[in-house]
């Protein structure tokens, strides 16, 4: 239904809107309204990234064993001796082991 | 893929929770328990044998290798030690482990995998002995 844009009695006279202000409603302000979405977006996604990439740390963490990070060296037990002399060593040492 | 925490990542309190799993789990084996978390080298099972090597009692010794950087999981028990956790229960507590670290529960698997070990290798109490006299 076309409502016809009549001035009602007593009131003044509406002035037409300028070509400015024709653009700036039907163009300029979806714009600023778009710009605004994709920038809280894209600041989010930054935020979660920044999170994500964290450097990994340089040192590990070791609960009721040795502390720090120094150089392994080999087991007492096995210095110059491989599990080809000793094969009950290599039998010695249990566990399992898993990835995910 | 989200990651998890490592090394020093991980807070006091987390630090903590896996603390007492580990003394719990001494405390009902009469073992000792060891908690590595960080990057293994390529072959991680020889590297956590040398770890666990390195312990100060290796034979009574367990130890529990977390790699969050690789998904690498080992345990590595002493000759003492796998008296009384055989390597089944050791891949059992494996498996229960593993599926925290799935869910990027890195110190949630820890602490269940550590208490399922001091668990499975509980002395039973002796009720009995064999003194006659």
């Amino acid at each position: 239904m076309v409502v016809p844009l009549d001035t009602l009695a007593g009131w003044p006279t509406a002035q037409p809107p300028t070509a400015l202000q024709t653009l700036g409603l039907l163009i300029g302000i979806p714009l600023l309204v778009i710009i605004l979405a994709f920038a809280v977006a894209k600041i989010g996604n930054n935020l979660k990234a920044g999170r994500d990439e964290a450097p990994p740390p340089a040192e590990s963490l070791w609960v009721n064993g040795r502390p720090g990070g120094g150089e392994i060296e080999a087991a007492p037990e096995l210095h110059g001796v491989g599990p080809d002399d000793n094969p009950s060593d290599e039998q010695q040492v249990g566990g399992a082991g898993a990835r995910w | 893929m989200a990651r998890v925490p490592a090394g020093d990542s991980f807070t006091a309190d987390e630090v903590a929770r896996i603390n007492w799993a580990v003394h719990n789990a001494e405390t009902l084996s009469g073992l000792k328990f060891s908690v590595f978390v960080g990057i293994a080298e390529e072959d991680s099972r020889a590297y956590a044998e040398r770890l666990h090597g390195a312990l100060d009692d290796p034979p009574r010794s367990v130890l529990v290798l977390c790699d969050p950087e690789f998904h690498v999981l080992e345990i590595v028990t002493g000759s003492v030690a796998r008296r009384g956790l055989d390597d089944v229960e050791c891949g059992l507590a494996a498996a229960s482990m593993q599926t925290s670290f799935v869910a990027g529960d890195i110190v949630g698997g820890l602490v269940i995998g550590v208490q399922q070990l001091g668990d499975a290798a509980r002395q039973p109490r002796t009720l009995h002995t064999t003194n006659q006299g």
